[in-house]
């Protein structure tokens, strides 16, 4: 299994239906458009044996994340601001529920994050969790903030540590 | 007729405007507007005093493993979940 980038002559985004309306209309609608301009990233897994087929996506793009005003000491050893992966959205088609399809979407995505991050460096990747699927994110060591409740976030380095090949 | 969505973004007032002034004059037959901004890739994250204290505090720790993550890395990596 592989996932590519979403090309929309080839994938049918519109049979595509993961039961959450906002995420079906924002494959058929916006992704392409987002890819265009590089605002987001949309990669799709196919059915092998019907590529037009989605079985699954996410979409990936940075965020800045904006820190309260820090005490004094703190603020000579971090910045005020920090840049950070942002998986957008993870979705998978109703058809290939309870398959573990989406545990390979997230690691699938967290690999080409951490592949990007030793390219640019940066520290943190977090995870929109729309529709109240925190829960699915914590599973994988994701923590939640405590005000922004659907925002989660995991250290590049805590991925870097758990997918090492020599552990 | 033609049916158009959009997200509400303080960048998109004047579409908005234009937009109504399409559905005033017919040219358009519904607007509709998410509950959430479909577009948020370039919205900043502002965190409040305990949540930042939370991410540094997590950018400060030593890396840890997580038994399901790695479970999940390996299942990936030798093929194990298939469609």
């Amino acid at each position: 299994m592989q996932t590519v980038q979403l090309d929309k002559k080839k994938h049918n985004r519109k049979d595509f239906d993961c039961e959450v309306e906002a995420l079906n209309k924002y494959l058929y609608s916006m992704a392409n458009q987002h890819s265009l301009k590089d605002n987001t990233r949309t990669y799709v897994l196919e059915n092998s044996e019907n590529p037009s087929d989605i079985v699954g996506y996410y979409t990936l793009t940075m965020t800045t994340i904006k820190l309260s005003k820090l005490p004094l000491k703190l603020q000579k050893k971090h910045f005020n601001n920090h840049s950070s992966a942002l998986i957008a959205r993870l979705a998978v088609d109703k058809k290939y529920k309870h398959r573990k399809i989406g545990s390979w979407l997230l690691i699938d995505a967290l690999k080409r994050i951490l592949n990007a991050s030793d390219i640019v460096a940066f520290p943190m990747v977090i995870v929109d969790a729309k529709d109240g699927v925190a829960e699915f994110y914590k599973k994988f060591g994701f923590s939640q903030f405590l005000n922004e409740k659907n925002k989660l976030y995991l250290p590049i380095a805590t991925i870097r540590a758990n997918f090492s090949e020599d552990k | 007729m033609q049916t158009i969505q959009l997200s509400v973004h303080s960048n998109h007032i004047d579409f908005l405007l234009s937009m109504l002034q399409n559905l005033k004059e017919g040219i358009v037959e519904n607007i509709i507007v998410d509950k959430q901004p479909i577009n948020n890739s370039t919205n900043t994250i502002r965190l409040s005093s305990k949540d930042s204290e939370l991410f540094l505090k997590a950018l400060d720790r030593p890396p840890k493993i997580c038994p399901k993550l790695r479970d999940a890395f390996e299942q990936y990596e030798h093929g194990q979940i298939k469609l």
